[in-house]
């Protein structure tokens, strides 16, 4: 359905590793945001459940844990891939937010107004993306150590439990809106990957859209395919 | 400026269909928690925000010492057998007293100190306090709703209260008048000739009662002898009283090690 040929030519935008890390990543968080806010339901919606209630919120207190602590696996591990593995390396550099991201948000704001012509030419990752990379280590830090605490209750003082619970609630809503407002939209409802973006299965973008999202990105990965001698059919890695 | 998609117009449709259907969810879901952190609190009365603070906090957490205003306002236990086993009536045990003793505050000893024989299935109801009527509902603070626990056991038809004796309590009389029973300060009196009354109370009072309680496990379990749903527990209290921090204690260690802060130190 997506509106990319299958027989375009594609770039890697994912690896297998990366892919790993983000199906784990979403099932863990779409659990915990299911299971986290069950305990927001109203009361007398969860009596709706009669005696089911019991088993259900002694499985959903079970599976919050398996997931959080799936999530905190992954964020660890992701942090060794960008320290210690060569991808991981490249994708954590480029990630960095440079002076440019801000002129890209200020000549994106003026294309969408109608205030400018072209849209930004923008690199492997757009400021956006790299806005929700890092929220996502501000999130995570935040409900990791906040969600341990509660865990571990029986070690703290009340009034850090109170702290602790608040931020924890303040940090998923975010979070789960976050996801959902800008994830969803620009992987899922975005014209220009509507119905999905299958980078996340097969870790590949299309030519089109390289050329529309990350056409500075594009245009390095084909001067340093010129450079080189002829390898496969597929695109390249960029600088990876 | 890209080509069409190949793909058929019912293929189409669905997929249109499902990007909707999940569009409204998530539409749906991300209205609640807008709702939720802006609104919800604003449309309720400072009595129904602080009861679902208690509620919610029944859900998550429940640090022992938070519930203690049932400890500050007195458990206003009605238990005759308090006349002479006062307050602190469990003192045996140093390790696990102080949790059997802020039972008593809410149940009658006879729950614990009456066991079921093999097979026998008694009915434990929460009693208001004042009424001595069932409760329909746990309105008020945990630990403090009003009310005690009281087991009935099924006979000749009728279900009977195991926490009255009417023998024990007409002996009961005879030793207040025979100042038999201790004072505020545990003292017993020594007036008259009261072995013989002091033998007659032990075995009135004493005979229905188990030589060895109910341990813990038996009701902080599933399926255990209480039926906290029953005992009109909200669903999530009822699982944490079942499965939470204590019952999960209790089911680990029948021991109970405590650290030796001041012994250690003492003989050092």
């Amino acid at each position: 359905m997506s509106r990319h040929g299958k027989s375009e030519k594609s770039f890697v935008r994912l690896t297998k590793s990366e892919r790993v890390q983000h199906v784990i990543m979403f099932v863990s968080t779409t659990l915990l945001i299911i299971t986290g806010f069950m305990l927001m339901g109203e009361k007398s919606a969860i009596d709706l459940l009669g005696a089911a209630g019991k088993s259900i919120f002694y499985w959903r207190g079970i599976v919050h844990r398996i997931a959080a602590a799936a999530v905190t696996a992954v964020c660890f591990y992701h942090l060794y891939y960008v320290m210690f593995k060569a991808d991981g390396k490249s994708w954590f550099r480029d990630m960095l937010p440079k002076s440019r991201d801000l002129v890209d948000a200020y000549q994106n704001v003026m294309y969408m107004l109608g205030l400018r012509k072209e849209r930004p030419r923008l690199d492997r990752f757009t400021y956006l993306e790299k806005l929700e990379y890092f929220s996502v280590y501000f999130g995570m830090f935040i409900v990791i150590s906040t969600g341990t605490m509660m865990w571990t209750q029986s070690y703290w003082p009340k009034f850090y439990l109170d702290v602790a619970d608040a931020l924890h609630l303040g940090e998923a809503t975010l979070a789960a809106l976050a996801i959902i407002v800008g994830h969803i939209f620009a992987v899922h409802y975005h014209p220009h990957v509507y119905p999905m973006n299958r980078a996340f299965i097969d870790g590949k973008i299309s030519e089109t859209l390289m050329k529309e999202e990350h056409s500075l990105w594009y245009e390095r990965i084909i001067a340093e395919d010129r450079s080189k001698p002829a390898n496969g059919a597929e695109g390249g890695r960029g600088n990876a | 400026m890209h080509k069409g998609s190949a793909a058929s117009a019912p293929k189409k449709f669905l997929v249109h269909l499902t990007m909707a259907i999940i569009f409204i969810l998530l539409f749906a879901f991300s209205s609640w928690l807008l709702w939720l952190t802006y609104f919800r609190d604003a449309s309720q009365s400072e009595e129904a925000l602080a009861k679902r603070a208690v509620s919610r906090q029944e859900m998550v957490y429940e640090p022992f010492h938070g519930a203690g205003d049932s400890v500050l306002e007195g458990g206003k236990s009605q238990s005759w057998c308090l006349k002479c086993h006062k307050d602190y009536s469990h003192s045996k045990s140093k390790e696990v007293r102080g949790i059997l003793n802020a039972h008593s505050f809410f149940m009658a000893c006879e729950v614990c100190h009456i066991v079921p024989k093999e097979g026998e299935r008694f009915e434990y109801k929460w009693l208001g306090r004042s009424s001595n009527l069932p409760m329909t509902e746990l309105k008020g603070k945990p630990g403090d709703y009003g009310g005690s626990i009281v087991p009935f056991r099924a006979e000749k038809g009728f279900a009977k209260r195991l926490d009255e004796n009417a023998p024990a309590n007409l002996l009961l009389d005879e030793a207040v008048t025979a100042n038999l029973l201790p004072d505020e300060s545990g003292k017993k009196g020594s007036t008259g000739d009261l072995q013989a009354l002091r033998d007659r109370l032990n075995t009135e009072i004493h005979k229905d009662l188990s030589s060895k309680p109910v341990f813990c496990d038996k009701c902080h379990k599933e399926n255990g002898m209480l039926d906290f749903a029953q005992l009109l527990y909200s669903p999530e209290r009822a699982q944490r009283l079942e499965f939470g921090d204590g019952a999960t204690i209790i089911k680990q260690y029948k021991e109970f090690y405590l650290p030796s802060l001041h012994d250690a130190r003492r003989n050092q």
